[in-house]
């Protein structure tokens, strides 16, 4: 069959059932869109958080995952994209991510759920949507998950959406494309305060590059959560 | 204004469910939490010091002989709303009000109360308490402190005096309120009546002054009468018990075309089915697709899979399915080409998800330009499910 009548018949199908009906593969394998996470360093590692994906983050307290994941929505928003944050934990601090992670508040859905199995039900109805770019989810306070994540797939997939998932270390989940693990170095001072931290992220799962690679990344606190809170008199 | 109120309803619908805890202590905790709270507890509890609140471990260290259960909210607000119903064959003028655990029904058809009172003992075997004023928020109080099966009548011009003893947990403070009023001393309804109306405008804005004018027995709210909406309902009794997957999977598809039928052309976006087990237990299943139920092979499917999700564990004698939230069909248009799909805003979908996952709390958050106060800088504004 030559090139003509193979266009002819496509041609033929598009009329007849729709552009969808049949694709070539080129068409289908288009760029992976990411979102920038704020921190170049670490887009240089990853390349971005990948769309259509789901990312996990580990870190234990203190390590900065939250300040990360802040930093990303802050990102996010300033590209006029809409965030969802889904709060297994019920912890979300609203002055630190406004005051210092310049996360815009008045632009982000907060969902508390009591469980993880309707964190879920949550994360599949937003994806599903298309309307939202990025979804994180706050599963720090769990010890463990045992949910179904391939309900999360098929609709994933097409859509325009990250989800970016914060877990304790030892909590693996299979279905992430990309594996972030922080551990807390040193803390950076400055006259005596805390004004940061330095974590080490590494690399414990990547579908699309390499792993094992880790690099050592300074998140700064921004300007002090107290004095923001309780300006000087 | 005539207040009908059942305390602990929650409690006494599962002793009805299950008879054997009718004698023990009973204790209903958060379910799906790492540490359940306490929200409802039966008189016995209570004596005990169980408080609404409180862990789970805490009220069983007070009441270890208790039965701690976890809450089933859908159930309880369905039987709620199925008494509902049944009370509006005596009169149309009831406004109800599901409350954290207790059931609450206002009227002012004065002509009917005995005959609602009637009803309400008969369908739900308690007796409630009534609490009979010239607006609602006295009304409730007074049926909230009145004993069971007693009417507490407040009369007109006397509300500040009978409201002032009474502590202002009664009112229904936001969170801020909780925390400050304490704080300032003011702990009876008494004691915020007394303050001066623009004080407490100036220091609590808004809702500040209208709950100043509950305290004064002011409550301008009318009476909106309950008007059900339509519900489908279809089931079948099987004598002897029923395990059968396969009878029960040909019961389901007989009800599934009779539903559908029953639809005339509108579509139903909730779906309840109930099993009466052959020991007296009742296993209930509420789901809401993410596309609204028009043709019977799509509610087959799901009602297989809801049946199939349900831990049988004895014959089943009733097998009930219900279709609610019926609404007309909306027109689509249809596109022979292209998949267009509708452009939406994020606001305009949010109260569609808070209504389809009511067990979660979506909030929009707006940034308030007071940094004293944690609590201040970030003022959460719940969405309202559609």
């Amino acid at each position: 069959m030559n090139q003509s009548s193979l266009d002819t018949v496509i041609n033929t199908i598009h009329q007849k059932w729709g552009h969808r009906a049949l694709q070539t593969a080129n068409q289908l394998s288009k760029a992976q869109n990411t979102l920038t996470t704020g921190f170049d360093v670490l887009d240089q590692l990853i390349g971005g958080i990948p769309q259509q994906n789901i990312t996990q983050i580990t870190d234990r307290p203190t390590a900065g995952g939250m300040t990360v994941i802040l930093r990303l929505m802050a990102n996010a928003q300033q590209n006029e994209q809409h965030v969802v944050l889904v709060d297994r934990g019920t912890s979300f601090d609203g002055g630190y991510a406004s005051n210092c992670c310049g996360v815009d508040v008045n632009n982000l859905v907060l969902v508390e759920t009591e469980h993880e199995a309707l964190s879920l039900d949550v994360l599949a109805e937003v994806v599903r949507s298309r309307i939202v770019e990025l979804v994180v989810l706050n599963f720090m306070t769990v010890k463990s998950i045992h949910l179904d994540w391939r309900k999360i797939l098929p609709v994933l997939w097409g859509s325009p959406t990250a989800v970016v998932i914060l877990t304790r270390p030892q909590i693996v989940l299979p279905i992430a494309s990309l594996r972030l693990n922080l551990i807390h170095q040193q803390w950076i001072k400055q006259f005596g305060d805390i004004i940061g931290c330095v974590s080490q992220v590494t690399i414990e799962r990547n579908r699309y590059g390499g792993i094992e690679e880790s690099v050592q990344l300074s998140i700064p606190f921004g300007k002090g959560y107290k004095y923001d809170l309780y300006p000087d008199p | 204004m005539i207040c009908i109120l059942i305390r602990d309803f929650a409690v006494t619908q599962e002793r009805c469910l299950n008879p054997i805890l009718s004698t023990t202590p009973l204790i209903l905790v958060q379910a799906g939490q790492y540490r359940p709270k306490v929200i409802a507890m039966d008189t016995i509890a209570r004596a005990t010091g169980v408080t609404t609140g409180m862990t789970a471990k805490q009220s069983e260290t007070l009441c270890p002989q208790a039965e701690i259960l976890y809450v089933d909210e859908a159930r309880y607000e369905r039987m709620f709303m199925d008494v509902t119903c049944q009370l509006l064959d005596a009169t149309n003028r009831i406004e109800p009000e599901y409350q954290a655990t207790s059931a609450v029904w206002y009227t002012d058809d004065t002509l009917m109360v005995s005959y609602l009172v009637d009803a309400i003992r008969r369908v739900t075997e308690i007796t409630p308490q009534i609490g009979i004023a010239q607006t609602k928020f006295p009304a409730r109080v007074a049926a909230a402190v009145a004993l069971s099966g007693d009417c507490i009548t407040v009369p007109n011009g006397d509300e500040t005096e009978f409201l002032s003893l009474y502590p202002t947990s009664l009112l229904p403070l936001d969170k801020l309120m909780t925390r400050r009023l304490p704080l300032l001393g003011i702990h009876t309804l008494g004691q915020l009546a007394a303050l001066p109306r623009l004080s407490v405008w100036e220091q609590f804005g808004k809702h500040g002054r209208w709950l100043h004018d509950l305290a004064h027995g002011k409550d301008v709210r009318p009476l909106s009468p309950f008007k059900p909406s339509l519900q489908l309902r279809e089931a079948q009794d099987f004598e002897e018990g029923i395990v059968d997957r396969l009878i029960l999977h040909n019961t389901l598809e007989k009800l599934s075309l009779r539903l559908v039928k029953g639809l005339d052309g509108c579509v139903a976006y909730d779906i309840t089915l109930l099993l009466h087990m052959k020991d007296q237990s009742l296993l209930e299943y509420h789901r809401q697709p993410h596309d609204p139920i028009r043709d019977a092979l799509f509610l087959l499917r799901i009602l297989t899979q809801m049946l199939a999700a349900l831990p049988v564990h004895c014959a089943i004698q009733r097998l009930e399915v219900r279709l609610d939230n019926i609404q007309q069909r909306k027109p689509i248009q249809l596109s022979l080409f292209e998949e267009n799909e509708p452009v939406q805003k994020l606001a305009s979908v949010l109260p569609t998800w808070a209504y389809r996952h009511r067990g979660a709390q979506f909030y929009r958050l707006h940034l308030t330009g007071d940094k004293h106060l944690p609590e201040r800088i970030i003022e959460r504004q719940k969405v309202v499910s559609a």
